[in-house]
Parts: structure tokens; C-alpha cells; sequence
């Protein structure tokens, strides 16, 4: 393959060669530049004492004392490890769990049996999270909601799961894999149709059975994929889905419920802390940042894939 | 990036939050027996101005799409030559419309939220003071406010002008004690009048199956509060959790002795079985589901919505009967309400922006509201076609009094009965309230439950108490619901905790917090 030619001429050059390309851009890069670029403006008000009147310039500057009350308050541990608890068992639980469902899902003959069970695994997945929460609500009701009935007629005691702070993060995990796990296993299943048949083959002249041709074949087919998805993942550590949080927590609950997200939640719009809340997020997005930056080292070292 | 994310994804959720709470009583307050503020507004005749004017109003409804051209505000045109335009959005919910709107940095003329946010914006120079306006331009409402002189000091902002036209509600009772009157006609007892009669009538409803269906299904009390249903029990120990007046000062119900007495009371009731095992999350429809299963056995809630029960479940309960008792005597021997129907519990009003061209002219057109003719229309909408005039009175026709739901009927056809500036008249709500209510609501009055201590009045904080409030106050309530409901559920015991819990107040500088509501206090009763 002869080597591509290093210059292409200057920019004019190619604008007017490949106008078109570039007017197909546009919108996209104006997408961003409105709405990721210039809220970006705003995020000053994490240093300022932020008033609505006086405007995001006309506000007087704080330096980091948002921050140090954050960092000193009573509840910024207790936030940081429910969002890093929360974090760690989803990516120990809820990440592996499409994975597993698309191996399994790959070695189904029957077509019919496979689109079906892949059908109805990523139905939850466009039910509105309001009423996932509804629905564990009433499933878990102390009084007659089904789990009960069952612990009852099992002959347990019944349990008020939602105001027990040991039972929340099972409740939520598992909630979050109940309704993602179908939709997160597409991109393995495409992932898997990917993998050249003739390995397969090689692998059976070899003798390898099914399992052996699963570890050696399959897993590797698709650990680029794999990969990427959890640097994704590890990126959003701290990003939890904290819509499912509000609608599912109490204040008995906070101990192991409130995380970074729900506590901006009640800062910046319950109490109109604006400033503290950016400040938060804006240490929220800090971390996330870093995390990424590292995982993405560790992948490119470890496995050569990453993201950049 | 992240963070704008979450500031739009977290408003979205709580209008589903919101739209759960309060019943429709919440949006527009309901019944007591005495019409207070006597009129003032009856004499004064309104400022002509039938010059034209296109004014620009902000009016948020989560439920409804209010329009300028309601015929409330057409009738109103009639008289003042003013016709109004909304520019409030649709959908999502309050709070995340009022903020996008100061965001905005553009508000219109006229500005329509709840009072302490209105007297919050107004100190940072948003709004228009109107003391110097008032004299000239606003004859009848200034006479409302010479002649109430607890709402004056009320609306008053902290930096002692006023800039707001409240809505001022009528009446005086809100909420009272229900109890399943057939059943303790079953069970052979009688109205409880203790703390410990109401304790061992619970405890009859939930061992000698009142609803006869050989289940042990029964929930005695119960709460459509979700979050602090569980303390509307309190005050049957003298605790409360909130704010209450003590001695003249402002005290912190959970710093106070009794709220142990309380914790400790409820949490073994809720053992008991005697409180709604699903408090924390039964929510808003808890007396549609445990009324219409014939569960529910009490409730202390809102006087009207909770007498409907009666007649609704007529159908399929032909025996139910929910009745008002008076509220049973506290331990140490006193009988008392703590809620009470408060001239600005709507928490609403108008105010003029400081954008507005004519300032005077605006007022006067919000004055119009406060004459005779501004405040039936605002009460009972349009003559011939909501209401006729009977012995120069008006009476709601009788499509209307057969609406299931009146206020929202009101509001949807004609504007009446809106949240904006004016002066609500109880006569309005008697003609359509259930008869059982309306008792309850006599008893009350009469015997004048009402108990002052727990009337804590609407404070208004300069910027800086605003802010410091803004910073101690939330720790300090997160931590006492937490370690609250952990008691009540059992989790831990009072006994042994609550000297710590007590502590733990202070360290989260509790008596700053008091020492700013009781500053704020202070200048209240100078204003008196």
C-alpha cells in the first residue's frame, strides 16, 4: 500500500476540494460551541458569590471558599463514598452483567428464541425511570407489595426495604441492571457478529470445545469493545444516576443513598445555593475527568486499546 | 458541562416530586367560619383608567395554562383598559420556571410568585417598592393594610418597605383530627379525647378488626405526607418539628425536651403497628387507597378534601363514616391545633418589576382587585354564567356547585379564584363545602383550637440572614429527618441518642440559626 501523501496542500485548498464535508461539520460544531462551550462561562459562578441580580459578571469573586465548605462540611465524605460504593458495585455487578447476557445470547440456535429474549431483556430500558421507581416502590411495600408477601408466606418477617439503609444500594444496583442490562448487551451482540467465523472453525479443527473456544476466541473478539465501554464507565464513576436516587431515597435512607448528585440536587435547586452546587459539580467533573485520563493510560499500557 | 446536565435533568424530576403534593385545597385554600378582614375595600371607588394599556405578566401553573384573556381579566379590561399577557412557560414545574426567568434577566411588568421569593429579588432592587405608590394609586388595598396590620408587617421585605400584593386567603381552620366514626360505633367506643384514649382506640382498630373482613389489615393513622407525616402525631406530646414560639423567642422543635417524649412515643407506636408501616412512601393518593379499601382508620389532614371521603365512598362503603373530632388532649392536659389558615398561608401574590414603564399605572390596576366589584370577580367569576346575585349576594349556579372539584373548575373557565393579588372571601367556599367539614371547621373555631405557639409568621430575612440561613439550616434539617425517622422506624433508640442528638445541633451552629430567625422576629413585632 503506497504511503499516503503527507501534505495536501493548504487549508484553502481543501476547502474548496471538500466544501461540502466541512458544511456537513458545521452544525456539529456549532452544537457544541452553544451548548458544551459557552454554559462552560457559567461555571465561574463556582468562584463567586453569585448573585442572580447583580449577573454572572456583576457577582463579587469568593476564591474557593465554595469549596472549602464543601470539603468541610459534615456530609462531603459521607457523599463521596456513597458515590464511590455506588460506583465500584455498579462496575462490579451491573458492567459485567450485559456481557454475560451476549455471550449467552451468542450461543442460542433457535433465531426465534434469541431475538425474543433480546427483545424483552431491552424493553425496560425505554420505560421512564419515574416509573421503574414506581414500580420497585410497589414492589417492595412493606404491606402489599409482592417481595413481602412472599418473605411472609416463606415465613420471614416483612421488611420496609425502602427505609432500611443497609438494603438501598442492592435495591438501586440491581434495579439499574434489571432495565439496563438488554440495552448495554446490543453493543457486544454486534461486537460478537463481528468476530471472523473462520476462527471458530480453526479453533473446532484444534479441538477446542465450547468453553475453551469462548475464553479464546470469543472474549478476545470483543475485548476492544469491552475496553472502551469501561473506560466510558469508569469516566462517569462519579456520575450517578442520581435521577433514581431522589425518587427512591429518604432522609432515613441518606446514609448510604446521598451521593455527589442528589446533594447538588438539594443545594442548587432546593435552596437556590447556585454557586455551592456549581461548585460541587464542578469538583464532580474534576475527578470524573482525572479518572479517565488514568484509566485510559492504564488501558493503552495493559491492553494497547483506549480511547485516544 | 456535567453540572448544566444535572441542573436541567434535576427540575424536570422534581416536578414529578411536586406534582404529587398538596391536595387541591393546597392550591386554593378552603374553609372557616369568619369572613375577618370585614371589607375595607367595599367603600372606595376605583381609580378610572380606561386609557389602554398592554401589560406583560408572569403567572406559573404546573396544572393549568393560564392565559392573560381568561374572562376574569377580559371582564377586569372592561374597567381598567388593561389587558395582560402571560409570558410564564408550560410544563416543568415551579421552581425551575421562576429560575429561568430571573436567569433570564428579564421580567415582565407584573411578577407572580410565592411571597418570600418576590421580597427575596425585591431587596437585590428587582421589583418596585410601592409605599410612596400606595396613598395615590392604591386606595383600596391600602386600606386592606390599615386594617390589617399583621399582614402589612407580614409582606413587609427586610429592608422595610413592601413591594408585594399578596393573595390573601379567608377563613381560619385548615386541617383537624379524623376518625372512622363507624368503626368505634362497632367497636363500642367513643370519640377519643386524650392522648391516651386516641392511643387505645388505635389499638382497638388494629386488633379487633373494625372492617370486619377477618383480617388484620388495619391502618389506624396514617399520612399522605410522606416525608414528615409521621410528625403530625407530635403535637399530641407538645414537640413539633419545626419552628414554634416559646416564651416570646423562636425555639427549634427537636432541640426542645419534649420532642424526646415525642421520638420516643411514636416509635413505639409505629412498633405497635398503629402508624401506616408505609409512611415514608405511600404518598399523596394514601387516603384514596386506604379509605376506599376500608383500611384507613385516621388521619389529621385538611378539612374539606377529607369530609368529600364520605360522600365518594358512599357507593361502594355505604357504612363509611369519617368524622372531625376535636384534637385530643396533649400529655400535659391541653387541647390544641397546630395548623391554622394563615391570611397568607397560599404563600402568593403579585409584584411590579422594576422593568415596568408605568409603575403607578400598574398599580393601579392591581388596586382594581381590591374594590367590591375586583374581588367577586376574583371570588366567583362572571355574573350569569358561574354565579347569579340572590338578595344581593352572589350564589354559584348550580352547574358550578356540582363541579367535583370547584376551585379548579374556577380557575379553568374563568380565572376565578387565581393566586393573584387580592383578597379571597370565604362566602365563596361555604356554598359548595360538605357539611361535615364545615362542623369540624365550626368546632374549631368556636373552641378556638388554634394553639399560637405554633404560629410562627411569614419572616422576612435581610441578603446576608438569607444567606447564612441558606447555609447552616439545610445541614441541620437533613440531620435531624435522618436521625428522625431512624427513631421513629426503630433503627435506634431515643433513649441513649438523644443527648448526642441534641449536641449535634449545636455543633451544626443551631443558635446561629436561631439567633437570625429571632432578629428577624424582633423586627416583625416592631412592625406590629
Amino acid at each position: 500500500m503506497p504511503a499516503l501523501p503527507v501534505k495536501t496542500g493548504g487549508l484553502g485548498k481543501t476547502l474548496r476540494r471538500d466544501w461540502f464535508l466541512y458544511a456537513i461539520l458545521v452544525p456539529f460544531v456549532l452544537w457544541y460551541i452553544l451548548f458544551a462551550f459557552k454554559p462552560m462561562y457559567g461555571l465561574q459562578i463556582a468562584f463567586k458569590d453569585y448573585s442572580v441580580f447583580q449577573g454572572i459578571a456583576g457577582s463579587p469573586w469568593a476564591g474557593f471558599s465554595h469549596f472549602e465548605t464543601f470539603l468541610q462540611s459534615d456530609y462531603f465524605l459521607r457523599v463521596l463514598k456513597n458515590t464511590l460504593l455506588i460506583s465500584l458495585y455498579s462496575l462490579l455487578f451491573a458492567f459485567p452483567a450485559p456481557i454475560l447476557l451476549a455471550l449467552l445470547l451468542n450461543d442460542v440456535k433457535n433465531a426465534m428464541f434469541k431475538k425474543m429474549v433480546q427483545t424483552i431483556t431491552y424493553l425496560p430500558h425505554f420505560i421512564s425511570v419515574v416509573v421503574v421507581c414506581g414500580i420497585v416502590t410497589n414492589l417492595l411495600a412493606p404491606g402489599n407489595g409482592i417481595v413481602n408477601l412472599l418473605l411472609e408466606q416463606l415465613g420471614f418477617e416483612k421488611i420496609y426495604f425502602l427505609a432500611v439503609p443497609e438494603y438501598f444500594r442492592t435495591i438501586f444496583i440491581s434495579m439499574g441492571i434489571w432495565q439496563e442490562m438488554g440495552f448495554s448487551a446490543i453493543i457486544y451482540i454486534a461486537a460478537l457478529a463481528g468476530i471472523n467465523t473462520d476462527l471458530y472453525e480453526a479453533a473446532v479443527v484444534d479441538g477446542a470445545n465450547k468453553w475453551k473456544r469462548m475464553l479464546n476466541v470469543t472474549l478476545p473478539g470483543i475485548l476492544p469493545t469491552i475496553m472502551i465501554m469501561l473506560i466510558l464507565k469508569i469516566g462517569s464513576l462519579l456520575e450517578v444516576g442520581y435521577e433514581a436516587i431522589i425518587l427512591l431515597y429518604q432522609p432515613a435512607t441518606y446514609e448510604t443513598a446521598d451521593v455527589i448528585n442528589s446533594y447538588v440536587y438539594r443545594e442548587g435547586i432546593l435552596n437556590g445555593r447556585y454557586d455551592m452546587a456549581t461548585a460541587v459539580g464542578l469538583f464532580n467533573s474534576v475527578v470524573g475527568l482525572l479518572l479517565i485520563v488514568i484509566s485510559n493510560r492504564l488501558s493503552k499500557k495493559y491492553t494497547g486499546n483506549g480511547l485516544w | 458541562m456535567k453540572k448544566m446536565k444535572s441542573l436541567l435533568l434535576a427540575p424536570a424530576l422534581m416536578a414529578v416530586l411536586v406534582s404529587g403534593c398538596g391536595g387541591n385545597e393546597g392550591a386554593a385554600p378552603s374553609p372557616s367560619a369568619n369572613d375577618s378582614g370585614a371589607s375595607p375595600a367595599a367603600s372606595a371607588s376605583p381609580v378610572a383608567n380606561v386609557e389602554p394599556l398592554n401589560l406583560n405578566f408572569y403567572y406559573y401553573s404546573q396544572a393549568l395554562q393560564i392565559n392573560g384573556d381568561l374572562p376574569i381579566f377580559q371582564e377586569a379590561s372592561k374597567a381598567t383598559g388593561v389587558t395582560l399577557k402571560n409570558v410564564a412557560p408550560t410544563g416543568g414545574d415551579d421552581a425551575q420556571a421562576w429560575n429561568l426567568l430571573l436567569a433570564s434577566g428579564e421580567l415582565p411588568d407584573i411578577v407572580a410568585y410565592q411571597l418570600s421569593g418576590l421580597n427575596n429579588i425585591a431587596v437585590q432592587g428587582a421589583l418596585v417598592p410601592l409605599d410612596d405608590l400606595l396613598a395615590e394609586n392604591a386606595p383600596n388595598f391600602k386600606a386592606f393594610l390599615d386594617g390589617n396590620k399583621a399582614v402589612k408587617s407580614a409582606i413587609t421585605a427586610s429592608d422595610g418597605k413592601i413591594y408585594v400584593v399578596p393573595f390573601v386567603s379567608d377563613g381560619e381552620a385548615q386541617e383537624g383530627w379524623y376518625i372512622r366514626q363507624d368503626w368505634l360505633d362497632k367497636l363500642g367506643l367513643k370519640a377519643p379525647a386524650t392522648v391516651q384514649e386516641y392511643y387505645e382506640v388505635l389499638k382497638a382498630f388494629r386488633e379487633q378488626d373494625p372492617n370486619g373482613n377477618g383480617k388484620k389489615d388495619e391502618v389506624p393513622f396514617f399520612s399522605r405526607n410522606a416525608t414528615s407525616g409521621f410528625a403530625s402525631l407530635f403535637p399530641l406530646w407538645d414537640a413539633s418539628l419545626s419552628f414554634k414560639l416559646k416564651d416570646g423567642k423562636i425555639v427549634y422543635g427537636p432541640n426542645e425536651p419534649e420532642y424526646k417524649t415525642a421520638a420516643t412515643e411514636t416509635a413505639k407506636w409505629y412498633k405497635e403497628g398503629l402508624i401506616d408501616k408505609e409512611i415514608f412512601t405511600r404518598g399523596n393518593t394514601a387516603r384514596d387507597i386506604l379509605f376506599a379499601n376500608d383500611t384507613g382508620g385516621s388521619v389529621h389532614d385538611w378539612f374539606a378534601s377529607t369530609a368529600n371521603y364520605n360522600n365518594k365512598l358512599q357507593p361502594t362503603l355505604p357504612n363509611f363514616s369519617l368524622r372531625p373530632i376535636a384534637p385530643p388532649a396533649s400529655i400535659s392536659g391541653k387541647v390544641f391545633e397546630v395548623t391554622k389558615r394563615n391570611p397568607l398561608g397560599n404563600d402568593a401574590g403579585w409584584a411590579i418589576s422594576a422593568n415596568a414603564k408605568d409603575p403607578a399605572a400598574v398599580l393601579r390596576y392591581m388596586d382594581f382587585w381590591w374594590t367590591e366589584e375586583g374581588r367577586r370577580l376574583h371570588n366567583f367569576g362572571i355574573e350569569g354564567e358561574t354565579y347569579t346575585v340572590v338578595d344581593g349576594k352572589p350564589v354559584f349556579t348550580e352547574k358550578v356547585l356540582n363541579e367535583p372539584a370547584v376551585v379548579d373548575y374556577l380557575i379553568k373557565t374563568t380565572g376565578a379564584q387565581l393566586t393573584i393579588g387580592g383578597h379571597q372571601d370565604f362566602a365563596y367556599e361555604e356554598q359548595w363545602t360538605n357539611k361535615i367539614a364545615l362542623e369540624g371547621v365550626k368546632m374549631y373555631v368556636d373552641n378556638n383550637y388554634f394553639a399560637p405557639e405554633y404560629q410562627v409568621p411569614q419572616l422576612s430575612f435581610t441578603l446576608d440572614e438569607d444567606k447564612k440561613i441558606k447555609e447552616l439550616f439545610p445541614p441541620i434539617e437533613t440531620y435531624v429527618m435522618e436521625t428522625s425517622q431512624k427513631w421513629f422506624m426503630g433503627g435506634e433508640a431515643v433513649e441513649g441518642s438523644y443527648d448526642a442528638f441534641v449536641q449535634q445541633l449545636e455543633q451544626l451552629k443551631l443558635d446561629e440559626v436561631l439567633e437570625i430567625y429571632n432578629t428577624a422576629y424582633a423586627r416583625y413585632l416592631e412592625q406590629q
